[in-house]
């Protein structure tokens, strides 16, 4: 088991090199330099900007320099901000990832939670109504793009009802332990439409998911020796069939994430959230590069360590995987 | 009992005639005879036989079972009965026609069962045969109806011109955000553009914002049309890209096989856990932004970008990271296809490597790849819609601050329209509704069409 997770940890190391080559084109593979003021409107006097090329060596070659942005990633230090002398990349990474994970969790969370269920009355309910309207609604929820339901939510709830605020997130930096929010009523009255919008997407998708693997799983022999017997159903549900059904469910957590990324920039834009994936698809428009590797950097960590985590928790609950085909 | 014995008595005669012919060689004067044998007695085995000798293959296999049936020990028969049937295996004829058998049989009281096994739906060819697919695909609704939207936005999107009077990038200052049916005087130049100069259409439709204007005074309703044409582009050259690249990569690797095959698909898997949205976001924003040389390979690809509203980069950046999907499924069919005996059975004719692959591979594994990049097709005008929302998508800026051309994108009319969601919403509802009735439009097909190749889902007909 544990040479597997090696295994697996060292393939995804090939991954992260190629992110972090592929932010540090980005930052480096510029005609002029960062700190040109013609880039990005950044009037750096001529004495800082010799200054600040030196220290980032942007006049050693290509190769040294990519060494030296590999180093100051692994110390930690994505690079100094553009527009503002005083912050460097860290410290906006600092108070706006946190938003963003809050957001994303809360979306699975409530996607798990409206899901399963979801599916499992719809296997339960075979080809009955019930289920008929359960896959429907599924389906609708899948096919509305974020991009439609975020605006339709904000008008109907926030506009129109006016129960709801539209914009901003119920909290800010520092959160306790660096993550958690406060939860509070501002709290969740802010964190209601931007959720539910992401959650719409990831509850169908679960549901379906939960649907379609029960039904696999109660057609199996076990279940029917289980009701042989004679156990009641509830109990063969829940002891049997359930916890075989949901390990599809457990393992698509860590790509479900990765799907979540564009939904998070838009929503993050639609209700003026401070979070990673806004600031990063800003800082596209303020020129700000180091920022803008740093925090595609992050993500990119970010996902790969979840798929990575989805893997090994795969190979660990179903134990028909072999983990040497599992490799 | 005395005409059946006799009927019996003339029917051992005819049999004998049968084979005394067949000895000299008179296969028609044997032929007769047999027949004649049989109808008088259709218990002897002997002439069913030699029926089954004489006649084409297809129909000989039912006369050697029925002699089978009659004399399960005859050695003869069970050959001839295996003989017949891999032969049929081999030419895949249909259920065979028995011309002779109706006449026969009626003689016959009993009708004789076939032993023909339902030979299994073949494991390779004609799975994709166009007319059973159209067939299956038309029994769903939901299908047929996402087959009619996008035939219907299709037809938007070509015809735009016809169904809208005025270009969508066309701005006036003097009408920024108009109400829906506002008339207004179209100086006489502006009138010149109109598409429906001429029509009896003129007089109504060149002087009324059938959906009021948006915030740079153009006309809504226009750009709602022509916006099709940016999602539908997006949707079949991102495809056409991904399946191009896709299928090639992945049938070279496939039948290549070996460490070839390893080290192809190792890439692939490496590319496959790539997040794709960061790279698309990465190289959008690096191309639209960053790269303002002009010199050089990348400058001529940046000014055809331009002229193209910024379509090339993004075609690109979707293609780039999308093909992965389409290279591993068509390495895996590939894969499956390799050992089966038609491509032996090809290869042993003599065809060389080249035309294997496009005359009996490629046809065979085509129809579950396109079901897949139908259903990838809406995630491609998401993609573009929210690339186009945050403003590196198509360039559909309000004063065209750049050369080039514009594009109108529904996500860019969301985004321009957003600010004035509480006074005027249709700004942002007509084109979410647009975008989610082609999504919807494109599940539904892939769907349908995911069904009908399948043919496990199949029914039989």
């Amino acid at each position: 088991m544990t040479r597997f997770i090696v295994r697996r940890m060292l393939l995804s190391i090939p991954v992260l090199a190629a992110i972090v080559f592929f932010a540090f084109l980005m930052v480096r593979l510029q005609p002029e330099g960062p700190f040109n003021s013609s880039a990005g409107g950044h009037a750096l006097p001529e004495n800082l900007r010799l200054m600040m090329e030196t220290r980032y060596g942007l006049h050693r070659p290509f190769q040294e320099q990519f060494m030296i942005y590999l180093g100051n990633v692994l110390k930690g230090d994505f690079g100094p901000l553009l527009r503002s002398r005083y912050q460097t990349v860290n410290e906006v990474i600092a108070y706006s990832l946190p938003i963003s994970l809050q957001l994303g969790f809360s979306a699975i969370v409530l996607g798990l939670l409206i899901g399963v269920p979801a599916g499992i009355i719809a296997a339960l309910r075979h080809n009955r109504p019930m289920d008929y309207v359960a896959t429907f609604i599924a389906v609708i929820g899948i096919s509305i793009p974020n991009l439609v339901l975020a605006p339709v939510l904000v008008l109907f709830f926030g506009l129109k009802l006016n129960w709801l605020p539209i914009a901003f997130w119920g909290a800010e930096a520092p959160f306790t332990f660096g993550v958690l929010p406060p939860l509070d009523l501002n709290f969740f009255k802010h964190a209601v439409l931007p959720v539910s919008t992401l959650g719409v997407a990831v509850s169908a998708t679960i549901a379906r998911l939960v649907r379609s693997s029960l039904l696999e799983v109660l057609s199996e022999d076990y279940i029917r020796t289980a009701r042989a017997k004679g156990i009641r159903e509830r109990m063969v549900i829940v002891r049997h069939a359930l916890k075989n059904a949901l390990i599809p469910t457990v393992t698509i957590l860590g790509p479900l994430f990765v799907t979540l990324l564009p939904g998070m920039v838009i929503v993050e834009n639609i209700f003026a959230i401070n979070g990673l994936a806004r600031v990063m698809v800003d800082s596209v428009f303020d020129s700000e590069y180091f920022l803008l590797s740093g925090s595609i950097l992050v993500f990119a960590i970010i996902l790969v360590v979840g798929n990575l985590m989805a893997d090994i928790l795969y190979v660990w609950l179903d134990p028909r995987i072999s983990y040497r085909e599992a490799g | 009992m005395n005409t059946a014995k006799s009927e019996h008595e003339a029917a051992l005669e005819a049999l004998h005639a049968a084979k005394r012919a067949l000895r000299q060689g008179n296969l028609a004067e044997a032929r007769s005879s047999a027949r004649q044998a049989a109808m008088l007695d259709p218990g002897l085995p002997d002439a069913w036989l030699i029926l089954a000798g004489l006649a084409p293959p297809a129909a000989g296999l039912a006369y050697a079972q029925r002699a089978l049936e009659l004399a399960p020990d005859n050695p003869r028969a069970r050959q001839a009965v295996r003989w017949l049937e891999a032969h049929q295996a081999v030419h895949r004829k249909p259920e065979p026609v028995i011309e002779a058998a109706p006449r026969v049989e009626s003689a016959a009281k009993t009708e004789p069962r076939p032993l023909q096994r339902k030979l299994d739906e073949p494991s390779t060819p004609r799975r994709g045969l166009l007319i059973d697919t159209w067939r299956a695909f038309r029994r769903h609704r939901a299908a047929v109806l996402g087959l009619a939207l996008v035939a219907f936005f299709l037809g938007l999107a070509v015809f735009a011109p016809i169904f809208t009077p005025y270009d969508p990038n066309l701005g006036s200052f003097e009408h920024l955000r108009e109400e829906p049916l506002t008339r207004f005087e179209p100086a006489p130049d502006v009138l010149e553009q109109c598409h429906w100069r001429g029509t009896p259409l003129e007089s109504w439709g060149c002087s009324t914002f059938i959906a009021g204007t948006d915030r740079g005074g153009r006309d809504f309703y226009s750009r709602m049309v022509y916006a099709a044409r940016t999602s539908l582009a997006v949707a079949f050259v991102a495809s056409i890209v991904s399946l191009s690249i896709g299928i090639t990569y992945g049938t070279v690797s496939g039948y290549a096989g070996g460490q070839v095959d390893e080290i192809m698909m190792r890439f692939v898997d490496f590319l496959y856990s790539l997040p794709v949205f960061l790279i698309v976001l990465g190289i959008q924003s690096f191309f639209s932004l960053y790269w303002r040389s002009q010199e050089g390979f990348i400058g001529w690809l940046d000014q055809i970008n331009r002229n193209m509203g910024g379509l090339l980069f993004l075609f690109i950046a979707i293609g780039a990271v999308n093909w992965v999907g389409m290279a591993r499924l068509s390495r895996a069919m590939v894969h499956s296809q390799k050992g089966k005996d038609y491509i032996l059975a090809a290869r042993s004719l003599g065809a060389n490597e080249v035309q294997i692959i496009l005359r009996h591979l490629l046809p065979n594994i085509l129809g579950p790849l396109l079901v897949m990049e139908t259903i990838a097709i809406p995630g491609y005008i998401f993609l573009e819609a929210t690339l186009s929302f945050i403003g590196l998508g198509v360039h559909s800026t309000i004063r065209g601050g750049q050369t080039g051309v514009d594009l109108p994108s529904w996500g860019a009319m969301i985004r321009d329209g957003y600010a004035g969601l509480r006074t005027s919403p249709y700004l942002v509802l007509l084109p979410s509704l647009a975008l989610t009735l082609l999504t919807v439009a494109f599940n539904f097909m892939g769907d349908g069409l995911r069904d009908a190749i399948d043919p496990r889902t199949r029914k039989r007909r």
